[in-house]
């Protein structure tokens, strides 16, 4: 579904990526781990267009969107949920969730009022929040809300930066459990995480990064058995 | 009673700096940009106030539609020159871009419409009312009502509505709003575009308020929208109004005490008064955004 | 087209610098016309004006957009000395600068906590008030009359009444300020000013006490622009505040920016485009300043850092600054 190929990244003089490629398949869980500094927030900005590449080429479900626009790249059902989550604090949370269907004209208010409800569902924490700022959520719940803002538009690939930061770990554990749940449902999910033990765990398939370039690959299960990554990555 | 006239004029002179500063903010917000031109926005729109009534035979609706047709056009060529290539860029482009903008629009103006000042008809007609022993015109009533209406058509579209939704996002955090698929260039040009429009009919009613205009009113009225938007740290729309009212009424009052020519004083040191007690007013908006997008970069 | 001829330039710099040396201290000389002399003069003067609010805007990362408040405030200063108290010019020189200075630190006060949009409102709004006041205190400042009758230079005893003589005063008094503007800039203080406008938060934690160094900064700054205000009323012999509007401080403001912020070159080529192009297009005077904000537009459009501003600098243009935000935002989030 997503084909990142020779994907270079500068900025002035530091090599954030370095001709990296990696495959994101159709209805797969794929992260990418890898240390701090090591390029991964810079892979997905590379993606979404909000950062200029050196060279390479992205591909999105055929079509090649290396040149495309950030807004116009997520019209495509291409999802891109930031690090930090970057809800609008001072819109209420309905407000949050209705941004993320904007792009879409063709949605009526009927199926808008369909989609918000099925968010709702998911997210029952944030029904009982709809109307509040988003500013005054905790931080597991602007997660949410971050996410249900990316999946109302239905994307059929969801790119998620670092969502365990800063959260408590019985909190990121709920999370994770519903980035699954999101996966078991069809949407493709690449997953870029600093927690490998949990991103491992959960993903079909994974890349390390590490400066800029991929130094690993492999099956998920695989991963956390090998032992470099255990020792680098999993403090095993 | 003198108070009372007072009163009703600092309210009437008020809704109109009240409007002012509304798009003042609305554009500072949107575009992240304070524009140095919008007090000529304010003297553009007075001036097709103006040239309306000769030409349509001073028909009120239709001096308002030329009004906002004026500012409309105005306003997509400021954002096409001024701030659509600049919304990343260090700010002080984008604001001295608006500072010749505005040069060219005010001797634009001049050229064609001379220096001297111009007197308004009467629009909104003479009649008055008397209230014990004074005579208050409806004018200042209409003003206020107009006012009131558009306040409230503005508050119905940015929060009721799904373009207000994406108005407020983009204000809020530009970077967010362009990853889930808003195009920031066409929310910050439609933002502009209320903004100008909301300045071009605070300059009408400026206009038929003060009777007379001239093509270098916009300094002055960019330093009253200015001050009363900075009360409101200069994203916050409501306190900006509630801060243009206040202005209006302080600036009325203050005749009493002081000559003639300290009036337009008052705004500036209102201002500076303000800085000094709150430096962000009440909301902590440029330096928090430049922060969160150096903390979220 | 034009970074290459400047490139060339700035390769060049010291045979280029003679050469402009020799013609201008020998202009007066050759040309003949003491109408181009006159604009000589002013163009000059604009130069030293220029270069005070260079050294606030350029080095602190502070902008000021009022700079004609302090330009009034030396003007007047000096007019009303020389009319009422009787001082002579070069006593008049330092008061000036010192009564300007002192405004200067007047207006940091208010701004100090101030950020970015906000000061430079206050800086207006300053500018505004000092007029509106000085235009109203009529019994010290003779109110919309303005201060009339103000002497000529006098040297050594003698009264300097011709163009020449007032060119070769200016000229002196620029030449005067730029040495000891480089001599500031390359100081500890300059150098404080300098960590201040790259970084402000790295400059405080080494020690750079940010309020102390601004406040240096404004008092400077308004210092020479007291100067370049006292030459100002002898040379016109008549001052009002018509002279001092906002359009003043904006026209000084992109001589600075046309020019090149942050270099002291740039507020002197500024200062000299813009005259050149304001003199050659008089007999237009009334398209004049069409013409002069459509080349402040242009300026911003191809070449934002100015005609001498660095083109790696952070003011250069809007993708640069794209680059430089991502790296920042990048390098944040990774580490």
């Amino acid at each position: 579904m997503l084909n990142v190929s020779d994907l270079s990244v500068k900025y002035g003089y530091v090599q954030a990526l370095d001709h990296i490629s990696f495959k994101v398949g159709a209805h797969e869980i794929v992260s990418l781990i890898g240390a701090n500094g090591a390029g991964k927030t810079t892979t997905l900005m590379a993606i979404s267009g909000m950062v200029a590449k050196e060279s390479g080429s992205v591909v999105f479900d055929g079509e090649d969107i290396s040149q495309e626009k950030p807004h116009l790249i997520a019209a495509r059902s291409l999802s891109h949920i930031p690090e930090g989550r970057r809800v609008f604090a001072k819109l209420s949370v309905e407000d949050n969730i209705i941004s993320g269907v904007l792009i879409d004209k063709k949605v009526s208010k009927t199926e808008l009022k369909n989609r918000i409800e099925e968010m709702y569902s998911l997210f029952p924490r944030l029904k009982e929040r709809r109307t509040q700022d988003a500013g005054t959520l905790s931080g597991g719940e602007q997660q949410m809300l971050a996410i249900a803002r990316g999946l109302i538009s239905k994307p059929k690939l969801v790119m998620l930066d670092e969502p365990s930061l800063g959260l408590a770990p019985i909190v990121v554990e709920e999370i994770f459990e519903l980035i699954e749940r999101i996966n078991q449902a069809g949407t493709t999910v690449l997953l870029i995480e600093q927690n490998a033990g949990l991103a491992l765990q959960i993903a079909d398939y994974a890349y390390v990064l590490e400066l800029g370039k991929i130094a690993l690959e492999g099956k998920g299960a695989e991963l956390l058995q090998n032992p470099e990554v255990k020792r680098a990555y999993l403090g095993v | 009673m003198y108070f009372v006239e007072q009163l009703i004029n600092g309210l009437s002179q008020g809704a109109i700096y009240a409007l002012m500063a509304i798009g003042f903010t609305l554009i500072a917000g949107e575009v992240g940009l304070v524009s140095f031109t919008y007090g000529d926005t304010v003297m553009l729109g007075a001036f097709s106030a103006y040239w309306a009534c000769s030409l349509f035979a001073e028909n009120f609706l239709l001096t308002v539609l030329f009004t906002i047709l004026v500012s409309s056009l105005m306003s997509i060529v400021l954002h096409a020159v001024c701030m659509a290539q600049f919304l990343d860029a260090p700010k002080h482009i984008s604001m001295i871009c608006t500072i010749g903008f505005g040069i060219i629009l005010k001797n634009a103006v001049q050229l064609i419409a001379g220096y001297e000042v111009k007197a308004m008809p009467e629009l909104l007609g003479r009649s008055y009312f008397e209230l014990g022993g004074i005579r208050i015109g409806y004018v200042k009533l209409y003003i206020v009502a107009i006012v009131i209406v558009l306040c409230a058509i503005l508050s119905f579209l940015l929060n009721r509505t799904k373009t207000g939704v994406r108005l407020r996002a983009v204000s809020q955090d530009r970077k967010a709003a362009s990853l889930i698929g808003i195009d920031v260039q066409r929310t910050t040009r439609l933002g502009n575009l209320i903004g100008c429009m909301i300045g071009g009919l605070a300059g009408l009613l400026y206009a038929i308020y003060y009777g007379s205009i001239l093509p270098t009113m916009g300094g002055a009225i960019s330093m009253k929208a200015m001050s009363a938007s900075v009360l409101g740290g200069l994203c916050n729309i409501p306190v900006a109004a509630f801060a243009g009212l206040l202005l209006g009424i302080f600036e009325n009052f203050s005749i009493a005490l002081f000559p003639q020519g300290y009036r337009d004083l008052i705004s500036f040191l209102f201002l500076i008064l303000v800085l000094v007690f709150k430096p962000h007013g009440f909301e902590f908006r440029f330096k928090k955004h430049s922060r969160k997008e150096a903390e979220h970069a | 087209m034009l970074n290459r001829a400047v490139n060339y330039v700035k390769a060049h710099r010291l045979p280029f610098f003679i050469v402009f040396a020799v013609l201008v201290l020998a202009f007066p000389i050759i040309i003949p016309s003491n109408f181009v002399r006159g604009i000589a003069v002013r163009t000059v003067l604009y130069m030293l004006f220029a270069s005070s609010l260079n050294l606030i805007n350029g080095y602190c990362g502070h902008f000021s957009i009022g700079h004609a408040g302090f330009m009034c405030i030396g003007c007047y200063t000096a007019g009303l000395l020389a009319t009422k108290a009787g001082l002579g010019f070069w006593l008049i020189v330092p008061i000036s600068g010192i009564v300007t200075s002192l405004f200067g630190l007047l207006v940091f006060l208010p701004t100090n906590r101030l950020s970015g949009m906000y000061l430079s409102i206050v800086t207006l709004g300053f500018a505004e008030i000092v007029r509106i006041i000085v235009l109203n205190w009529t019994s010290l400042t003779n109110g919309p009359l303005g201060v009339k009758g103000i002497p000529s230079i006098k040297l050594f005893g003698l009264k300097l009444t011709s163009t020449t003589e007032y060119y070769y005063v200016i000229l002196f008094l620029l030449v005067l300020s730029l040495f000891c503007m480089y001599r500031i800039l390359h100081s500890r203080v300059g150098r404080a000013w300098m960590s201040i406008r790259e970084n402000p938060d790295a400059a405080c934690s080494l020690g750079v006490e940010l309020a102390k160094y601004k406040a240096i900064n404004f008092v400077v700054g308004a210092f020479f622009c007291g100067v370049a205000g006292c030459f100002m009323a002898f040379y016109y012999r008549y001052i009002d505040t018509t002279m001092f509007t906002i359009d003043e401080s904006f026209n000084v403001l992109s001589m600075v920016i046309v020019g090149g912020m942050g270099t002291l070159v740039g507020p002197i080529l500024g200062a000299f485009v813009i005259n050149l192009i304001t003199e050659t297009f008089r007999f237009a005077s009334e398209y004049r300043m069409l013409l002069y904000g459509i080349l402040i537009i242009l300026t911003m459009w191809i070449r934002p850092q100015g005609i001498a501003g660095a083109s790696n600098s952070v003011l250069a243009t809007k993708r640069m600054a794209k680059r430089v935000q991502s790296a920042a935002k990048a390098k944040r989030s990774e580490a």
